[in-house]
């Protein structure tokens, strides 16, 4: 198979089906159990296909005008497939969680943020984010009720603001460069030496990285993120907090890191998007996990933890780009030391999922922390995968979180940011005593009375598959850091 | 012998972690059977140390058994296991408190015996891979992972503050672990290219005469987990809200823990000077000792006043190591040993008689020698080592510290007051405890203590003494830290009269 085939395939395999499945779903709801089948299959299938497509040479596989498919856009994507697969899986089979049309609308998302991972061009990425984000409003309205109108409303409103804000920084890079691709960005910006301090192209950069970072929940444009994460069912939060943040972190990355990394340097009256990404991930880290720390609900827990990642992750970013300037030997390294987070980010977020699956009342409304309690003594499997998964978040060892939170902090420590490296690691001190917080209710408190969990085999089967993974990627973290070593390598040039 | 030694050493960390496994995995309500695993991997693992110490007997200084296997090659990771003389000294210390825990305590709830045995035998396991692992990452991998557990013992405790001090523990711990982190890695960049973790070979190629960066963010850590003044206040309230079991894994493993890792790590990538810190570490283990002694002669609190002991012991402790960590570690590692094996004695026997009693006031417990005077004898061996009383370790570690110290008048003499006001303190609250006729009728009541109980105090107090009179059973041989992989390289003659072996 060609990579161009491969190319259309994963987006094709998600897209067509995702519409007809859409149609048929809202047309015939008694077949809805066999559409959602078919979408798993569908899902399952384009995660054999990334993987078929990474086992060979994972260089470019496919560049076409604005997409490039290729070792890095293929470890995104497979995350993403994933990430899907797992959050239909949490919902299969249980009354009322599924509504008509939304196993269409999961592979509609899923194809946007595919996209997002194969941007190579400005308007690819605003593509991305819409086509990701469109579907999940949707999905959204189905489950409609008051809280949940407005919850949709609020993101569709601020995530057509920020992707005005992507597409307008987009069309001032176009007006100033001539093209929205990235190499063409990054070819014109290393001849224009004083181009940071260029008005048009400050503009440019401000917008794309307000519109971006909104749609990535950055601090302080976060809180549509939790809002809508809230009012999402389980497969959708996790699809958005989980699939689309890796996808998004990725496209921001890669659009940094190869379109912008000429300006990465600060400097006095110099636009540096490295110190923008610092201050804001910094503040993000430490705002966001404080926060969560304190949320009664799961859900606005997670989606608040998700944002706080997302901080650990820009942080990182802004390092690679300081890394590229005073040691590029290194940029590869702790560019794939990020891959390495997001693979281990978005197993963790499926673990946590499965406790708002299993806990979550059949009314779909976000369980409160309190459902937690003494979930060790009546499901102690359950509680295992659910510790864990609290676990890793923390970076406690030997959870894979350990180790990807490590590589982080040592491009921190690689970049010359001590300062940095200890705020982060503080606050990596506050999710795990939040974690460790969590875990203490499961095992040390008794049920509450009139608590139900509800398992079905979908919520087991991905318990046991993000248990296994966290345990094992924490374990023998090697092979996954030479796999993202190769795919940053592959997809991100310094 | 060279592979029986290696999986010996492997068995060490291993034992402990697969029972833990196992017994996890039994059914909640096969009470025998979990018990018998907890029982037969602790002992298990005591008698691989014991197999272990035999065998190494006849080895040379330096890292006397260590093994290595690639775990992530690209960033210098790997399983380095190794034991040196401290190494073997405190793995016998932990593996021992950790079969007195598992052997004497008992969960009265029987829901939580499961998870007793789980978190107990994960504690030790993790306690036995900071003790062996030689590289920096395994080492942060075994010092985090000892933390779940610990939470999890401490938060069972017979009071309602079982769950904050264990939360306090916790948020501390965390603290200090996290910045640890990123303190490995500064030291670790600043070894430079190949990059490594490995410890011998950081301190090899550091040297480092000043303080960076790195160092400090290195140093809580450990003094947190060693209780020392001013990062002490965790451990009293701890002690006194957790449960027996907690309580004997805390002051007989966890705090000497805190001792291994300064001597190990922050010695050694300072090129044994404490990077010009070891003035002041010195001085604050004479405030710790001083102060612990001062203390614990107010407290109401029976566990509260051992917390004080084991805090003066653990300062003794620290003068030893930073005073001659330029050199010779044999009193530091000596008194570490010492205050663990003392401090296990005394929390367990007052772990019982505050189970049979019902509390925890001095005031309330009395008349002991007139219902049981043969368990409270045995416990006076606890005592007698905390005061320092001769035929005890912890009298051949407070001679050992002292002896390495003479050479600074002022030091010795606050350190002799210390160990004399926590003998007077100690010896006067046991005198409390076994005085008086009144609460006798009241200890005679009721089935206690268990006949394993008293079994297990004996063979404590047995080590004690046996300890207080031949040091070389633990310590094979007077010993230096061991400066690199080769075996020979700390194979030079000890400074004269500072030998602890055959039982000097």
């Amino acid at each position: 198979m060609s990579g161009a085939c491969g190319g259309y395939l994963t987006l094709g395999l998600a897209w067509v089906p995702g519409i007809l499945i859409t149609v048929l779903d809202a047309r015939f709801p008694l077949a809805q159990r066999r559409l959602t089948w078919l979408a798993m299959a569908l899902l399952a299938g384009e995660c054999f296909l990334s993987a078929w497509l990474w086992s060979g040479e994972p260089g470019t596989l496919f560049a076409g005008r604005g997409l490039r498919l290729d070792g890095f856009s293929v470890f995104i994507q497979g995350l993403v497939f994933l990430g899907a697969l797992c959050a239909l899986l949490l919902v299969d089979g249980r009354q009322g969680k599924m509504r008509p049309g939304s196993a269409g609308l999961i592979l509609l998302s899923t194809t946007g943020a595919a996209m997002l991972a194969m941007a190579w061009d400005l308007i690819g990425v605003a593509a991305g984010f819409i086509g990701a984000l469109v579907p999940l409003w949707g999905l959204s309205a189905l489950h409609a009720n008051e809280y949940r109108r407005e919850g949709a409303l609020k993101g569709m409103l601020m995530g057509l603001l920020a992707t005005a804000f992507v597409g307008m920084g987009a069309a001032f890079v176009l007006a100033r460069v001539g093209t929205t691709h990235f190499i063409g960005i990054r070819a014109f910006l290393q001849t224009h030496a004083s181009i940071g301090s260029d008005p048009l192209m400050v503009a440019a950069l401000s917008l794309l990285l307000a519109g971006s970072g909104c749609l990535i929940a950055a601090l302080p444009l976060h809180m549509w993120f939790v809002d809508v994460v809230e009012s999402l069912p389980v497969h959708g939060a996790l699809v958005l907090s989980g699939g689309m943040m890796v996808a998004g972190l990725a496209a921001v990355g890669r659009m940094l890191l190869v379109g912008f990394l000429p300006v990465s340097e600060s400097g006095p009256g110099y636009l540096s998007w490295t110190s923008i990404l610092h201050g804001v991930g910094i503040a993000a880290l430490v705002a966001c996990n404080a926060l969560a720390l304190v949320q009664p609900r799961l859900k606005r827990m997670i989606a608040y933890l998700a944002a706080g990642q997302g901080g650990l992750v820009l942080v990182t970013l802004a390092a690679v780009g300081k890394i590229s300037i005073i040691n590029p030997g290194l940029a590869g390294k702790a560019t794939g030391s990020i891959l390495v987070f997001l693979a281990v980010f978005a197993v963790n977020w499926i673990g946590l999922f499965v406790a708002v699956a299993a806990v979550e009342g059949t009314d779909g409304e976000d369980p409160g922390i309190g459902r937690l309690q003494g979930l060790a003594g009546e499901h102690p499997w359950l509680a295992v995968a659910v510790g864990l998964a609290l676990l890793c978040m923390a970076g406690m060892p030997p959870t894979a979180g350990f180790f990807s939170r490590l590589y982080l902090l040592e491009a921190m420590v690689d970049a010359g940011w001590l300062a940095t490296a200890i705020v982060a690691a503080l606050s990596l001190g506050l999710v795990l005593v939040m974690s460790l917080g969590l875990v203490a209710a499961m095992v040390l408190r008794p049920a509450r009375p009139g608590a139900v969990v509800r398992l079905s085999w979908g919520v087991g089967l991905v318990a046991m598959l993000s248990s296994t993974a966290i345990l094992l990627l924490g374990i023998l973290p090697g092979g996954i850091l030479d796999l993202a070593v190769r795919s940053a390598t592959a997809g991100i040039f310094f | 012998m060279s592979l029986i030694s290696e999986i010996l050493l492997l068995a060490l960390p291993l034992t402990p972690a697969t029972g833990a496994i196992i017994a996890g995995l039994c059914p909640r309500r096969a009470i025998k059977t979990v018990r018998f695993l907890g029982w037969g991997f602790s002992i298990a693992t005591l008698i691989a140390w014991i197999i272990l110490r035999v065998i190494l007997s006849a080895a040379d200084n330096g890292l006397m058994v260590s093994l290595f296997l690639p775990w992530v090659p690209s960033l210098g990771i790997g399983l380095h296991f190794g034991l040196d003389q401290m190494g073997l000294m405190l793995s016998g210390l932990i593996a021992s408190v950790g079969t007195v825990a598992m052997i004497a305590t008992w969960p009265a709830q029987p829901d939580t015996n499961r998870s007793h045995v789980v978190f107990l035998l994960l504690a030790e396991a993790g306690m036995l891979g900071v003790v062996t692992a030689w590289d920096l990452i395994l080492f942060i991998v075994f010092w985090e992972v000892t933390l779940v557990p610990f939470f999890f013992l401490m938060g069972r405790g017979p009071t309602r503050g079982g769950v904050s001090s264990a939360t306090r523990f916790f948020i501390t711990s965390v603290t200090s672990s996290v910045l640890m982190w990123v303190g490995v890695l500064m030291v670790v960049k600043a070894a430079g290219l190949p990059r490594t973790f490995d410890l011998l070979e950081l301190g090899e190629r550091l040297g480092i005469s000043g303080v960076p960066a790195g160092m400090w963010l290195l140093l809580p850590a450990f003094l947190i987990r060693m209780a020392v003044v001013p990062l002490h206040t965790w451990f009293p309230v701890a002690a006194a809200n957790v449960p027996a079991a907690a309580g004997i894994m805390l002051a007989g493993g966890v705090l000497p823990l805190g001792g291994y890792g300064l001597a190990q790590v922050f010695e050694r990538l300072c090129s044994h000077t404490g990077c010009g810190l070891n003035a002041w570490l010195t001085w604050i283990g004479v405030v710790t000792a001083l102060g612990g002694g001062v203390a614990s002669m107010v407290q109401r609190d029976i566990k509260r006043l051992l917390a004080y002991v084991c805090l003066a012991q653990i300062g003794l402790a620290l003068v030893g190591i930073s005073f001659s960590g330029r050199d010779w570690l044999e009193g530091g590692s000596m008194m570490l040993v010492a205050a663990g094996l003392g401090g296990a004695c005394l929390f367990l026997f007052a772990g019982v008689i505050c189970e049979a009693r019902g509390s925890q006031r001095i005031s309330e417990i009395s008349g002991l020698w007139r219902s049981h005077p043969f368990f409270a004898g045995m416990a006076f061996t606890g005592v007698a080592s905390a005061a320092a009383i001769p035929g005890t370790c912890g009298f051949v570690g407070s001679v050992m510290v002292l002896r390495e110290i003479s050479v600074e008048p002022l030091l010795s003499s606050f350190l002799a007051g210390a160990i004399l006001v926590v003998g007077a303190s100690v010896v006067w609250a046991y005198r409390r405890i076994l005085g008086g006729s009144h609460l006798a009728a009241v200890w005679a009541k009721g089935r206690w203590p268990r006949r394993r109980q008293v079994t297990i105090l004996a063979l404590l107090t047995l080590v004690i003494v046996l300890t207080g009179f031949f040091p070389g059973l633990i310590s094979p041989r007077s010993f230096k830290l061991s400066d690199s992989a080769n075996p020979d390289a700390g194979s030079q003659a000890p400074r004269a009269g500072a030998s602890i072996s055959g039982g000097e």
